[in-house]
């Protein structure tokens, strides 16, 4: 069972928020001032957002199917990608800017913005599978929650961050 | 050895602690070891605890599909479809209850109320939790801009995987029981409980309001059945309407 102290956890969630405030006021800054402040709230937001919606349906499929690990140690998993997918998104900020700066519709923005997040969620999610299910009993029982899991939570969360997108682009 | 069945480790904590926690373990057994907790049952081990527990279980899960569902119109229908729904769960479970015992009691010669309301609760919240986890798929159907009908079938579905799950459950009670009357009891514990759950569910309708309705009622007027009703839901999945357009609550006489 993995073992994560408090400043751990905060760490994690910290750097989830900082990436993809960054990621946000990124895409935004191309798009105004208001929108880089609204982006730069609203990706954090629905990253975490999302994860915690739909944590314990992944917990509650996985119990049932018989391949869970411990509550807790599924919660520190899933702030640990969250905080992975956060670092990835800082680090393609930079590339980011540019591609942004220099794009010439805000349909290219938009586009940006969510290859950018998949790019990094996906990459979360990568690191977070073996983690959460490295020592389940049954690894195609695992595979297909944990894979059923992650196709809805990321279409819930390329949903809102369409729409946040969509928004500003629109003003 | 345990009272929990689950973690030694919560009977070193205090009474109120070893409750709240032992409360979360009976829970999470249902879904991790569902035979420890049916040997729990059949011991008699905390038994009011369980059925708090599992009570409270239905009513949390429950509350959060019927919330899920009542996004669909938005505004207050989230708060309405969030109360209805445990209403709804907990009364199905009142209702089957007795029948369960007085059937148990005439085909197998034994029942202990105590144990088979916590046998009924079990396999309710058993439900509960994994209708529950099926709230994103509902709200991804949503944000992909599924309509009322395909949402409506949808949740059918939901329902009618998390049944299974219960089935299975409740298909293992019986089976811990004596060998006589053992199908005769299911098939009327099911029968008894969709009679009952569906009737209570269309009754306190609706949960899934249609997006024109501008009014938003606590309960509508009852009309036709609750089959009936999926028949008409199917057809028009299909674009295969019966009338012009649904009345609208206000239109109703």
């Amino acid at each position: 069972m993995a073992t994560e102290t408090r400043s751990g956890a905060t760490r994690e969630l910290a750097w989830a928020a900082a990436g993809a405030g960054l990621t946000g006021a990124c895409l935004g800054a191309r798009l105004g001032a208001e929108a880089a402040l609204a982006l730069g709230l609203t990706l954090p937001a629905a990253l975490v957002g999302v994860a915690g919606l739909t944590a314990p349906a992944l917990y509650i499929g996985a119990a049932f199917a018989g391949v869970a690990p411990a509550p807790r140690a599924l919660l520190a998993h899933l702030r640990r990608g969250l905080g992975d997918a956060g670092r990835v998104m800082a680090g393609l900020a930079p590339v980011l800017v540019l591609l942004t700066a220099t794009a010439a519709s805000t349909a290219t923005v938009r586009l940006l913005g969510l290859l950018v997040v998949f790019a990094a969620v996906v990459l979360g999610l990568r690191v977070t599978w073996p983690r959460l299910f490295g020592d389940a009993p049954d690894a195609g029982r695992a595979a297909a929650v944990f894979t059923a899991w992650s196709v809805v939570a990321l279409g819930i969360g390329f949903h809102i961050l369409d729409g946040a997108l969509a928004a500003q682009a629109a003003r | 050895m345990s009272t929990t069945g689950l973690n030694p480790e919560l009977d070193l904590i205090g009474p109120r602690g070893a409750a709240a926690e032992g409360g979360l373990a009976a829970v999470d057994g249902l879904l991790r070891a569902p035979e420890s907790v049916l040997d729990r049952i059949d011991a008699g081990d905390d038994l009011e605890l369980r059925v708090r527990a599992y009570a409270a279980t239905l009513c949390a899960t429950t509350a959060v599909m019927g919330a899920t569902l009542g996004s669909f119109r938005g505004g207050w229908q989230i708060l309405f479809a969030a109360v209805k729904l445990p209403l709804v769960a907990l009364l199905t479970a009142a209702l089957v209850t007795p029948a369960f015992v007085a059937a148990r009691r005439v085909l197998q010669g034994e029942a202990d109320p105590r144990r088979e309301a916590a046998r009924v609760l079990a396999c309710m919240a058993l439900a509960g939790l994994l209708v529950s986890a099926t709230a994103p798929v509902l709200l991804l159907a949503m944000a992909l801009g599924a309509g009322y009908h395909a949402t409506t079938l949808l949740t059918v579905a939901c329902c009618g995987l998390a049944g299974l799950g219960a089935a299975a459950l409740g298909r293992r009670v019986l089976q811990r029981g004596p060998a006589s009357g053992r199908r005769t009891l299911g098939a009327l514990v099911l029968i008894v409980g969709a009679l009952a759950g569906t009737q209570l569910s269309w009754t306190l309708r609706p949960y899934l309001v249609r997006p024109r309705s501008d009014a938003v009622p606590f309960v509508r007027a009852v009309e036709g059945s609750f089959i009936e009703a999926v028949g008409l839901s199917f057809d028009s999945a299909r674009g295969r309407y019966h009338r012009p357009r649904a009345p609208l609550p206000e239109q109703r006489p």
